[in-house]
């Protein structure tokens, strides 16, 4: 293995490993309100267009709202919460995309975007360095031996 | 030396800007074909689910269960004193519970979205209605019951299944109709 394939590895792995750690890693413990504030921001208001039931002032976004602290002080996880709110208002009311059916094309074609768009930079990269690596053939030669003698004459 | 050929990188270029463009397609094509729903409003998912459980205290300080009423159809009314379609639908409401509830046809409950239980008694003294009215920690019930704003009824079988719902006011013979509708379905 080449000392740059190496780098490249490292380079990569190091970039997983930041990943896997944002996407698995809580952070601190979080209060019931955190929780509480942070399902109510990410599901929609049944009633209001492009609102969370944190920002509606609309009765049944307080309902939500006391329905979700409810939720956390009985011991239900985020989701089951989310999932009682799905069952009730439908799919569109949890803005957090589930990775059931069809919404796990969601999660799914940036990974794939991101790597064709790798694959493509490495095939793009690769075919640039062997056209400068080329040799220069017997026509190359002859062409440039022709404009060199052209060049003598005058 | 040969150089590489011009167009070699349009073609290159292509290979890249396809598969982009067809997830992109796709993405349309998926937004696009989604069943839009006409109202705006969230789908009824609950029919012919059993219908989630009710239990808790009247207004009157009464323990209430539902369960009590299998064996007849229930009109679970969701509502406000301070909304005007519920203070119309009322006696309709009233009238429907008079003529069924006597022969343990059908009952009427109400539950009060987001009021003081105080101002719901006041409101059935002066209105009339004899049938047991839910006023505490109400929000669960209607998240539960898929309720988005008041007036809302959903209809109970006997079996305790959900039949359907109503949003807005509804009449006394608008819920015979149902009920009609549904025994003939039923039947």
């Amino acid at each position: 293995m080449t000392r740059r394939v190496a780098s490249w590895l490292a380079v990569a792995m190091i970039g997983a490993a930041a990943f896997v750690y944002g996407a698995v890693d809580e952070g601190e413990p979080r209060t019931d309100s955190d929780r509480a504030y942070a399902i109510s921001n990410t599901i929609g208001c049944p009633v209001c267009q492009g609102q969370s039931v944190v920002e509606s002032n609309a009765p049944i976004a307080k309902s939500i709202r006391e329905t979700i602290a409810l939720r956390i002080d009985a011991g239900w996880t985020d989701a089951q919460i989310r999932a009682e709110l799905r069952d009730s208002y439908g799919e569109d009311v949890d803005y957090t995309p589930s990775s059931e059916g069809i919404t796990i094309l969601v999660w799914i074609l940036p990974v794939v975007a991101f790597a064709g768009a790798v694959a493509g930079l490495v095939v793009v990269f690769r075919k640039w360095k062997r056209e400068g690596d080329l040799e220069a053939s017997a026509a190359d030669r002859k062409l440039v031996e022709a404009a060199r003698a052209l060049a003598d004459e005058d | 030396m040969s150089e590489t050929p011009a167009s070699d990188r349009p073609r290159l270029a292509l290979w890249i800007v396809i598969p982009v463009g067809v997830v992109f397609a796709a993405f349309l094509v998926l937004l696009a074909t989604r069943d839009v729903n006409e109202t705006g409003l969230p789908e009824f998912t609950l029919g012919g689910d059993v219908a989630p459980e009710i239990t808790g205290i009247t207004i009157e300080g009464e323990p209430f269960d539902l369960d009590d009423l299998r064996g007849q159809f229930v009109v679970v009314n969701f509502f406000q004193t301070t909304c005007p379609p519920c203070v119309q639908e009322h006696p309709e409401l009233v009238s429907f519970h008079e003529t069924y509830a006597p022969d343990g046809i059908a009952s009427v409950i109400s539950i009060a979205f987001n009021e003081d239980p105080a101002i719901i008694a006041e409101f059935f003294d002066t209105a009339g209605g004899d049938w047991p009215v839910l006023g505490d920690d109400t929000a669960a019930l209607a998240v539960e019951y898929g309720v988005v704003s008041v007036p809302e009824s959903i209809l109970i079988a006997p079996s305790g299944e959900v039949m359907s719902k109503v949003i807005g006011g509804v009449t006394h013979p608008g819920l015979e109709g149902l009920i009609n509708r549904w025994q003939e379905d039923n039947s």
